[in-house]
């Protein structure tokens, strides 16, 4: 059998693709985050309970209504989008002139209210979720056999990573949001609706996170803490890649996924923490991040 | 000056009346909370005054009971003397981590220290540690006997030594931050650039403050460990971060009494919680939080200081007010 450094070739390959999908999950969820934080200035802490709710909707889309998949990868973004809108219409807002930290603290306390509820409603035990028929089986490489599903997730993942890149660099929308950032009195006398752009990042952030929540609804059981698990790692991720960067949130949380994968291979005691541990190298060296701007 | 004298007496009075008014259970409650408003002190000496925001304070918390709960089983050392051990080693660590955060503001200072928060209980449960700290066991820790002549059992003991403590170090803080210190804290806090134009060393100022804010939450952890009299990863998860950072910003960032309500509502709400809802906790814990946060922005100390002025935000002291919201940066390269 092949092996690589001493380790079997599957074994190797399974782990930096197990690392893909996590970062495929790390790089949605902080890419959601870095737009957020960008216009807001807010550090959404309800994060991790609003993709818990989008595989929550997706399962209640399937065994309430009956819609399958892949519309539930349509519509729980919109219904949980939606909710983020009304979230930061009628809550969040409030708390604009403060300092960050409110929101921080507003929206922690909004994700222990969301995953409490639904915790009361159906128990911490998981729900099941199926991989749809399409996407069953695996598939051989050559070196290893991949599962179909999983090889979709990261597709999906870094597809819909780059088109939010390329709305928000390349289009006049973008342009008008980025504007907003830097300057929000201005492009709102130029005739911009700021409040209203604020409201539909937030939602958007949000949308975000749910798809990544779809996604992850038939790999992990749906179940009100999948969230917590990944929001901590998501934190470091957006301080190492540099807080507000889009490109950087999507480049470290693939990065990131796979030297977590790997260092589960050669030093499995250290893969909980090598994250926080590349995060303090990082602010040692670059303090912006990798891909943040130097003040 | 009588009235003064007569004040304090009654406020001691006060506050030792629990120890014999109340017992197990309750007195254990007040002496946490003793031990909370000590943590929350030292966070509002970094975050309240200098304006640094830690969300990584369980860290320093951990590291404190952990020292006092190694000293005593390891080196069978009596109670009394582990708490400046503590301190002052807790100290070291906020000032090693202040110079790293002299380059973060704001935001990444606040997820860089929750990294902190996250990471300690991870290196408290690694193997390579476990002849110290126990693994995921932990330590228990025994607890201390009134010393004799003293006719107190041990919950009231408990609860007297930790508010002396409390006390000892309240007064301590009142003293410093009335003195060139403060200014220069919250100079900083309000003026960076004008703090240094002013002549005020701000990297000083700053790691200094963030050691000894580390030294008062320190302390706090040797308090809870000798109260609770157990010490375990578990204990010291991010929420203790974060439900000291929320005991912060509820009491009111940057006023000492403030400290002390908000130590209440860490270590109580959560109970009235449990109670409303068994099965849900968070659900009326977080809207506890979200209803202070919307209702008292400046915290509950600065809303009887200015009277109840609904959902308006005010101006409180860890803000710097503005009236669009305060976005970081968006970039694409």
């Amino acid at each position: 059998m092949l092996t690589i450094f001493g380790v079997p070739a599957p074994l190797l390959f399974g782990q930096v693709l197990l690392g893909l999908i996590n970062g495929a999950f790390y790089a949605l969820l902080s890419l959601g985050l870095a737009i957020i934080f960008g216009l807001l200035g807010i550090i959404n802490f309800a994060h991790g309970a609003l993709f818990m709710m989008g595989a929550f909707v997706a399962w209640m889309l399937l065994n309430y209504v009956g819609i399958g998949y892949w519309w539930a990868l349509l519509l729980a973004p919109i219904i949980v989008g939606a909710f983020g809108l009304v979230l930061e219409r009628s809550i969040i807002r409030r708390l604009y002139g403060l300092d960050h930290l409110y929101g921080l603290l507003l929206t922690f306390g909004l994700a222990l209210v969301i995953e409490g509820l639904f915790r009361n409603q159906y128990g911490s035990s998981g729900l099941p979720y199926q991989i749809p028929h399409a996407l069953q089986g695996a598939t051989n490489l050559g070196f290893m056999f991949l599962p179909n599903y999983r090889g979709w997730v990261v597709a999906a993942a870094l597809v819909v990573c780059l088109a939010t890149w390329i709305v928000i660099d390349k289009t006049p929308l973008g342009a008008r949001l980025r504007a907003a950032t830097e300057n929000a009195p201005l492009v709102q006398a130029f005739g911009v609706n700021v409040p209203r752009m604020v409201s539909l990042t937030y939602a958007g952030g949000v949308a975000l996170a749910a798809f990544a929540g779809v996604l992850a609804a038939p790999i992990d059981s749906v179940n009100p803490n999948m969230g917590t698990y990944f929001i901590n790692i998501v934190f470091a991720v957006v301080v190492i890649g540099g807080m507000g960067s889009i490109i950087g949130s999507i480049v470290t949380g693939f990065g990131l996924g796979v030297v977590e994968g790997l260092t589960k291979v050669f030093w499995p005691e250290a893969s909980g923490a090598v994250v926080f541990f590349v995060m303090v190298i990082v602010l040692l060296v670059r303090p912006a991040g990798l891909f943040g701007k130097t003040a | 000056m009588a009235a003064r004298t007569a004040a304090v007496v009654l406020g001691v009075l006060v506050l030792v009346a629990p120890a014999f008014l109340l017992s197990g259970y309750n007195l254990f409650q007040l002496t946490m909370v003793a031990a909370y408003a000590v943590a929350i002190l030292g966070l509002a000496i970094v975050t309240g005054y200098t304006g640094q925001v830690s969300l990584g304070h369980g860290a320093f918390y951990a590291i404190g009971a952990y020292v006092t709960a190694i000293l005593m089983t390891d080196f069978a050392l009596p109670y009394w003397a582990t708490l400046p051990i503590a301190g002052v080693i807790c100290a070291g660590v906020g000032f090693a981590i202040g110079f790293p955060a002299l380059r973060l503001t704001g935001p990444y200072l606040a997820l860089v220290t929750f990294a902190l928060a996250v990471a300690v209980p991870q290196m408290l449960r690694a193997k390579a540690l476990e002849a110290w700290t126990g693994g995921v066991q932990g330590i228990v820790v025994t607890a201390p006997d009134a010393p004799a002549g003293l006719r107190l059992s041990q919950d009231q003991f408990l609860y007297l030594f930790t508010l002396a403590v409390a006390l000892l170090l309240f007064g301590l803080a009142r003293n410093m931050l009335r003195g060139r210190m403060w200014r220069a804290m919250v100079a900083i806090r309000d003026q960076p650039l004008a703090a240094e134009a002013a002549g005020i060393d701000v990297a000083r100022v700053k790691t200094r403050a963030f050691a000894v804010s580390a030294l008062f939450t320190g302390v706090a952890g040797s308090l809870g460990a000798l109260a609770v009299q157990f010490v375990a990863p578990d204990s010291f998860s991010a929420e203790l971060s974060i439900a000291l950072f929320v005991g912060l910003v509820v009491g009111g960032a940057g006023s000492l009494p403030g400290a002390v309500i908000g130590a209440a509502f860490v270590q109580f709400v959560p109970n009235i919680a449990q109670q409303v809802d068994k099965s849900a906790p968070g659900v009326v814990y977080g809207m506890l939080l979200v209803a202070a946060l919307y209702f008292m922005p400046a915290g509950v100390a600065g809303a009887l200081r200015n009277g109840l002025r609904g959902p308006a935000p005010r101006r409180s002291a860890a803000t710097k007010s503005t009236t669009k919201p305060q976005g970081g940066t968006i970039h694409v390269e």
